[in-house]
């Protein structure tokens, strides 16, 4: 029952409360319909752009492009410099800078470059500004081109623009297709240099080895019967033949080694080449799926599907030569282990030599020689068959690889004859026209000029860092200050004594606008030390800036401080009359992006005017005389408000 | 001897409702006047008319023989005494005195002597330079006296002195209105304790629902209905209400 009682008593407060009612129900249907209304497109409307360029500027298809688009609100210039003073003073958000040789350029085909100034230091709003910019001129780029070539010439535009964007693919698809051949002809190259023939003599030479070991020893065996310890002439021949079989066993071990590493590196090679086939494929198909010849099509399709089932067969053969690495490391095992028998075999022969029975240990080391070369002999028969695989498998990589070359060379020429198809397109546009078709496609480029260059992106949020610092101290000060005043019964006072009331008021106001200052200076200040922002070129308008913005949301303030009966419902005023500035006074949301009914709101609320002004002051280097002057009338206004307060609330019941 | 405060007729109707009906009264020079009334009976509503805080509805006020009219040039004559403190209390005792001063056209050498005398007078010279929040209750009281004795006015309006003191502040606060009598300044004190008009008012004017009922000096009063303590008096007085 407490915490019931506790909640009612909650709800009663609140309910009783009309501010803290209007903040909790106007507050949030305020921003739903804002939000809501704002975001319900995001397209732009009536920007204000300027236009600068020759005197019949207004006659062509780009002028009456942006005219008629509703996301501008076109104004024309005599001159650039004329455009650029208007956009500094922040009435404009782009300029576009029209050659004077605009027409001319069209007439003798060349095209023409339009440079579009934007305002950087607003990010959303450059994105956006160029974005419709860019799709009006790329229409009226259109309409510049049916100009020439004449309504009846629009297929033949398409063609072109199609021609133009097949040319492009065909010409990768091209390269792509010349990198596989030339990948084709690297791997044979490495095929011929694996040594396949080397490999199979070298291997013949080590069983040969073998083989002549195993017949000398069994003579040596058959010798050894009767003769005594003391025969060198024997023991020296062991040795002299133990030397020969190493040598061919180092050979064959070389041989082997230098074939798996060939082999090896040929995969690596047959693997890249088989990419450059798929994306000689994939630019067919493109050219496939731009083309309009049925006999073209046809021809790409065959040789897509052989490139294809090439491309199948060279993974099969990677496979198989991925087994025929494992079978030459199984080979080099066996080489490996032949020498491991030789040295195995001169030891016991050495062994043999310093022993007592010389010729018995001998004998016993031929036995066990003898039987260990058997097992060996056996294992070359084995590595024999594989190289004889391997031999056949490259022989059948190398002919895959030529068939490959043949089908490439086929699509390439299909590609000529698409070049040929494109060809014959552009002459005839050109021979129709006149112009060029590089330009007929494309008569009006865009050149994208960011106006201003600062070092960092904090230099574009300075403006909207001292006007929500201005906004907040002088709204909260100026209207906290008088409730304090009333709160204390020190306005009685001020009531009482001659003019002190307005005396007051004036030192209010002066007060907070001279901290004002110190406040913009004191940004100003960490913004230049601790993110190396730019210092302000003009410091007396800085002052002005300041000045007149503080004495505006100052004057706004004390008028709430008046009417508010507490310090938490001046508080909360403030933030009723804050949030909608906020919303629309550049600081969170460009109002350019915001729907029209806000751009005239913006217009009505000071905050727009504060941030217009610093950012013409700190950015953009131009006058901001008509923030000013609508400051100012803003300023006539709310004096005219707080003096009919100061002369007509003199009763003490507007204070109980 | 000439009228300080002459109030003839005067009536204050808010939102349809009579606050103030018809009274007439006046104040000598050097004379300590007391209203006396219930909550509720009007009394700061014609306190706050006397000293042009509101506009009457109806009737005239005369003070130091300038009409309404002219009350505004009259304002720096009067000093008006707040039930609740008012003044900074960000401010030291001095800074407050100094800057009420300045409001009412007292600088300079004036205004630096006047504070003093008054800091001397109010005993806060100790004080002078002390934060207004760290007073105690009764300096708060002597403070808010003297910042609307500041500008040496002639005619001292004092709403309720000692509503809320504690026994001892009180009778600080009265010896601080006795001290102001003798210096010949014309004090009006609204109040609803008895023994504070007893002791500090010549005359007084006992007010009921907007009207004043009856007035004269407190022994005048005790012996007209025979009673002995002014108390009883203003409870026979306002006997609607009792009953």
């Amino acid at each position: 029952m407490k915490a019931l009682s506790a909640i009612k008593k909650e709800v009663l407060e609140v309910v009783h409360d009309r501010t803290m009612l209007l903040v909790l129900l106007a507050f949030p249907v305020f921003v739903m319909v804002f939000m809501g209304s704002s975001f319900r497109s995001m397209e732009i409307n009536g920007l204000p752009i300027g236009i600068s360029g020759p005197e019949n500027i207004s006659a062509s298809p780009l002028f009456a492009g942006l005219n008629e688009s509703a996301a501008f609100k076109l104004q024309s210039f005599d001159s650039e410099e004329d455009a650029m003073t208007e956009f500094r003073n922040g009435r404009l958000r782009a300029v576009i800078v029209v050659p004077q040789d605009f027409e001319e350029s069209f007439e003798r085909g060349d095209g023409s470059e339009v440079r579009i100034i934007v305002d950087n230091s607003d990010i959303a709003l450059e994105q956006s500004v160029l974005a419709a910019l860019s799709s009006v001129i790329e229409a009226s780029s259109r309409d510049i081109t049916k100009s020439y070539v004449a309504s009846a010439w629009d297929d033949l535009i398409l063609l072109n623009g199609s021609a133009a964007s097949l040319g492009e693919g065909l010409a990768q698809t091209k390269e792509k297709m010349n990198q596989t051949k030339e990948s084709l002809a690297l791997l044979r190259t490495g095929m011929d240099g694996i040594g396949i023939d080397s490999l199979e003599s070298s291997l013949e030479n080590a069983s040969d080895s073998v083989e002549s070991l195993k017949t000398q020893i069994d003579a040596q065996k058959a010798d050894l019967a009767g003769m005594s310890d003391d025969n060198e002439a024997m023991l020296n021949k062991t040795d002299a033949f133990i030397i020969d079989a190493g040598d061919a066993l180092n050979q064959s071990q070389t041989t082997v080694q230098g074939t798996h590493g060939k082999l090896k590196e040929q995969v690596v090679q047959l693997n890249g080449t088989v990419a450059t086939l798929d994306a000689s494929i994939a630019g067919l198909e493109a050219i496939k799926a731009g083309s309009s010849d049925p006999a073209v099509i046809a021809a790409l399709d065959f040789n897509i599907a052989s490139l294809e089932s090439l491309r199948s067969t060279s993974q099969m053969q990677m496979d198989d030569a991925q087994d025929e690495i494992a079978d030459l490391e199984s080979l080099n095992d066996t080489l490996n282990s032949f020498a491991r028998a030789l040295g195995d075999f001169s030891e016991e022969v050495e062994g043999a030599k310093s022993g007592p029975d010389r010729m018995a240990g001998l004998a016993a080391a031929l036995d066990g020689a003898s039987r260990k070369l058997s097992q060996i002999d056996a294992s070359f028969d084995s590595a024999r068959e594989d190289v004889a695989e391997l031999k056949t498998l490259l022989g059948e990589i190398k002919s895959t690889t030529m068939q490959i070359d043949l089908t490439l060379d086929d699509a390439i020429a299909q590609t000529a004859s698409v070049d040929a198809l494109i060809g014959t397109l552009q002459t005839t546009v050109a021979a129709q026209t006149g112009k060029d078709p590089a330009t007929i496609a494309a008569p009006l480029s865009v050149k994208v000029e960011s106006q201003y260059e600062k070092p960092s992106f904090v230099d574009f949020i300075m403006p909207q860092v001292i006007a929500v610092s201005l906004l907040f101290s002088c709204f909260l000060l100026g209207s906290i200050g008088i409730v304090r005043e009333k709160t204390g019964k020190t306005i009685i006072r001020a009531l009482l004594a001659p003019d002190a009331l307005m005396n007051l008021v004036l030192a209010k106001i002066v007060t907070l606008v001279i901290l004002s200052f110190g406040q913009v200076a004191l940004i100003l200040l960490v913004a230049v030390l601790f993110f190396g922002v730019n210092a302000p070129d003009n410091y007396l308008m800085l002052l002005w800036g300041a000045a007149i913005s503080s004495l505006v949301l100052t004057s706004i303030g004390i008028i709430v401080g008046f009417y508010a009966r507490s310090e938490s419902a001046a508080i909360q005023s403030c933030l009723l009359l804050a949030i909608p500035m906020l919303f629309l006074g550049n600081i969170i949301f460009s109002p350019d992006l915001l729907p029209a009914y806000t751009q005239v709101l913006q217009q009505l609320l000071p905050l727009a005017h504060v941030t217009n002004i610093f950012k013409i002051v700190l950015i953009t280097n131009g006058d901001p005389a008509v923030d000013i002057a609508a400051l100012l009338s803003y300023f006539l206004l709310l004096a005219i408000i707080l003096a009919y307060i100061v002369f007509n609330r003199r009763d003490i019941t507007n204070y109980a | 001897m000439a009228s300080a405060v002459q109030v003839t007729e005067l009536a204050k109707i808010i939102h349809d409702r009579i606050i103030v009906d018809r009274i007439s009264f006046s104040v000598e020079e050097g004379e300590v006047f007391g209203l006396l009334g219930a909550n509720g009976s009007g009394k700061t509503t014609t306190f706050n008319m006397l000293s042009g805080l509101l506009a009457p509805s109806s009737g005239s006020i005369t003070i130091l023989g300038k009409t309404v009219k002219e009350f505004r040039k009259s304002r720096p004559e009067i000093g008006f005494v707040t039930q609740e403190d008012s003044f900074y209390e960000t401010l030291t005792v001095r800074e407050n005195m100094e800057y009420f001063a300045s409001q009412f056209g007292v600088s300079g050498t004036d205004s630096r002597e006047r504070v003093k005398k008054l800091l001397s007078q109010m005993k806060l010279t100790e004080k002078s330079d002390v934060l207004a929040s760290k007073l105690s209750g009764g300096m708060k009281k002597r403070l808010n006296i003297a910042c609307s004795l500041v500008h040496d006015p002639k005619i001292v309006f004092l709403d309720e002195p000692s509503v809320g003191l504690d026994p001892v502040v009180r009778r600080e606060i009265w010896a601080v209105i006795e001290e102001l009598h003798a210096s010949k300044k014309t004090i009006i004190i609204t109040s609803h304790y008895m023994e504070e008009i007893e002791r500090l008012c010549g005359r007084v004017a006992i007010m009921f629902a907007g009207r004043i009922v009856d007035s004269g000096t407190p022994s005048d009063l005790k012996q007209k209905y025979k009673l002995k303590q002014m108390e009883d008096v203003f409870a026979y007085l306002v006997r609607p209400v009792v009953q």
